[in-house]
């Protein structure tokens, strides 16, 4: 078995690991599970992130041109939002949600050829790397919105897991639907720069562009929501739900349902 | 009354209500595309406006969500300016607020930049053009683009992957900017950018032997003859079919020459020789008996040029909200950890 594969496979089992110490510390709510849970995070997080290395080391370019390797990066791109979560806030049993989340990602892209693909030309250019980290990026806080909306919507229902307060996870949730939506929109200008050098136009009518196009002016309106009282608590928590499920039908219906010219569908 | 109209187009309610209803009708809409993609994948072809009133027969009610969602865009866009101005006018207690204001801001520009690229601007693709050749840059009257070489570079397995022209841009006869163009890196002047589409192979004519000699017969050569007589090519067609009015794709199919013969005692003759038929008479009696004929290629860059007259409108639209998100980032933090003692969680 060679590196990669072993720091693959060894993300994934640490993973589980956290899923199941979060489990046992929701229940049993003994602080040093929770500490031994994180610990086994940031341990799942620097083999991920040691094999992205290597992955870009060899290949010369960031591997994000095939679904194995942008699965991949969506998981490091959630490991790291949700590290940054806990590192400035102490999520607490939160990160049970987004761990699953990471599991599944992950679940889904080992299976597949981890060899990157030659790079085309068409590809070759620092805009692509930056359009896609920064995609990526806002992807994954848009998924740890969700996971912290879900956690709010759960925390009306029941008091028995040890969540923060509501009102903590509605701020936490504003913050990061408003991460996600700077990174998003870098990734909108970068690819859209990218487009109009590649293309001659900076806003083409592909389903997968229109789309993005729609999530951006989706979680602008959400930006706004924040501001709006009634908006706020569950209204607040079910539009992030939705938001993502537009995040997650760009990122994979599109690509599986439906035809498009976006390089990455 | 005039307050509350202010206060209802500056509102962050109307701003949601705008921005959900175009995401739900541009979601709806967008399904569309999947029944009828012979019509939507045409979009790009043309600037918008272009677009529609060239496909306005085709278009049903399939296609009403884009004016639609157009109308939404043109309310969204008036609310931000209303917010920007009235922002503006509190902008000693709201300065703070900068960066937020500066994403507006770049939104407002985009939006008039995407409407005026829409309305004046130019998009043409497969524009052919072969090393040496040089074209008319389509609406825009006095530019010419000239092709000084060019080069398609291939991957092991055959397949093109990329493709080199160095092109020279000209407002007659005066050179204005000379590039090598290929993906990522196009020629832009001003509103104009140039860029490679793709490739093709023509038939421009045949190699043969005549009297034992290897000859070209390609629009503008000309070949001595027995007896003084020289023979010149005039034109050439791939398909003499479609020269007589039947629509013709560059195909080879019936290929023909347009040859002047010219003799010392007679006057010049222009005759259509007609490869699959053989030399006629007349040419034969001069003395062109052309055997083993092999067709002879030239490699035309199929460049695309677009004009948009909003780019850099877009562009400074595109500065002002990377400014915005930078400054929004760093006052959202500012305001984080003056609350830092609310923050960590018990």
């Amino acid at each position: 078995m060679d590196i990669n594969a072993l720091l693959l496979n060894g993300c994934f089992a640490l993973y589980c690991l956290s899923v199941t110490l979060y489990l046992a510390h929701a229940c049993l709510r003994w602080s040093k599970l929770q500490q031994l849970a994180m610990g086994t995070v940031v341990l799942a997080f620097s083999c991920q992130t040691l094999s992205l290395g290597l992955r870009w080391f060899a290949a010369g370019y960031l591997p994000v041109t095939n679904l194995f390797s942008t699965v991949f990066f969506f998981s490091w791109a959630l490991g790291a939002t949700y590290l940054y979560f806990e590192w400035r806030y102490r999520l607490a049993s939160a990160g049970l949600f987004v761990m699953l989340l990471n599991i599944l990602l992950l679940y889904i892209a080992l299976p597949r050829d981890p060899t990157p693909p030659a790079l085309i030309p068409m590809l070759d250019t620092p805009l692509f790397t930056l359009h896609i980290a920064c995609s990526f990026l806002g992807y994954a806080l848009f998924a740890m919105a969700f996971s912290l909306a879900v956690l709010y919507l759960i925390q009306r229902k029941t008091a028995a897991l040890p969540l923060p307060t509501r009102n903590r996870l509605q701020q936490l949730n504003e913050e990061a639907i408003f991460l996600g939506f700077c990174f998003f929109t870098l990734s909108m200008l970068f690819g859209s720069y990218w487009a109009y050098v590649a293309w001659g136009y900076y806003f083409s009518w592909d389903i997968k562009a229109l789309w993005s196009a729609l999530i951006w002016l989706y979680f602008a309106g959400m930006c706004h929501a924040k501001f709006i009282r009634s908006w706020q608590g569950s209204g607040y928590a079910w539009l992030s739900i939705l938001g993502f499920a537009l995040v997650l039908f760009t990122y994979l219906g599109i690509g599986l349902l439906m035809k498009s010219n976006h390089p990455l569908a | 009354m005039f307050r509350q109209l202010w206060k209802l187009c500056c509102s962050a309610k109307a701003t949601i209500v705008l921005t959900s209803i175009t995401t739900l009708i541009a979601v709806l809409g967008s399904t569309q595309a999947m029944h009828n993609p012979r019509l939507f994948n045409t979009m790009d072809s043309k600037p918008l406006l272009e677009w529609w009133q060239l496909y306005i027969q085709q278009i049903s009610y399939s296609t009403v969500w884009i004016p639609l969602c157009s109308a939404l865009i043109g309310l969204l866009w008036f609310n931000t300016l209303c917010c920007c101005i009235d922002w503006l006018c509190h902008l000693r207690t709201r300065w703070k607020k900068s960066g937020e204001y500066l994403i507006h801001l770049g939104f407002i520009l985009v939006v008039i930049a995407y409407a005026w690229g829409s309305i004046y601007g130019m998009r043409s693709s497969n524009n052919s053009i072969a090393a040496g050749e040089i074209i008319a840059i389509p609406e825009q009257a006095g530019y010419f683009l000239r092709l000084n070489s060019f080069q398609p570079q291939m991957a092991p397995s055959g397949r093109p992957i990329d493709m080199l022209s160095n092109v020279t841009l000209l407002k007659g006869d005066h050179e204005l900017k000379t590039a090598t163009i290929r993906f990522n890196h196009p020629l832009t002047y001003g509103d104009l950018i140039i860029l490679p589409g793709s490739y093709s192979q023509q038939v421009v004519g045949f190699s043969c032997l005549l009297n034992q000699q290897q000859v070209e017969l390609k629009p503008g050569s000309t070949i001595q003859l027995s007896a003084g007589a020289s023979l010149r090519v005039v034109d050439f067609t791939p398909d003499i079919q479609s020269r007589r009015g039947s629509a013709g794709n560059g195909a080879l199919r019936n290929p023909a020459f347009l040859l002047e013969l010219k003799e010392a005692s007679h006057e010049n003759k222009s005759l259509w020789y007609v490869v699959r038929r053989g030399a006629p008479k007349q040419l034969v009696a001069a003395g062109f008996t052309p055997q083993r004929l092999a067709p002879l290629y030239t490699t035309y860059s199929q460049l695309t040029i677009n004009r948009d007259p909003g780019a850099p409108l877009a562009a400074a639209g595109a500065i002002a909200m990377t400014l915005g998100i930078l400054l929004s980032l760093r006052s959202f933090y500012a305001k984080r950890s003056r609350t830092s003692g609310n923050n960590k969680l018990s």
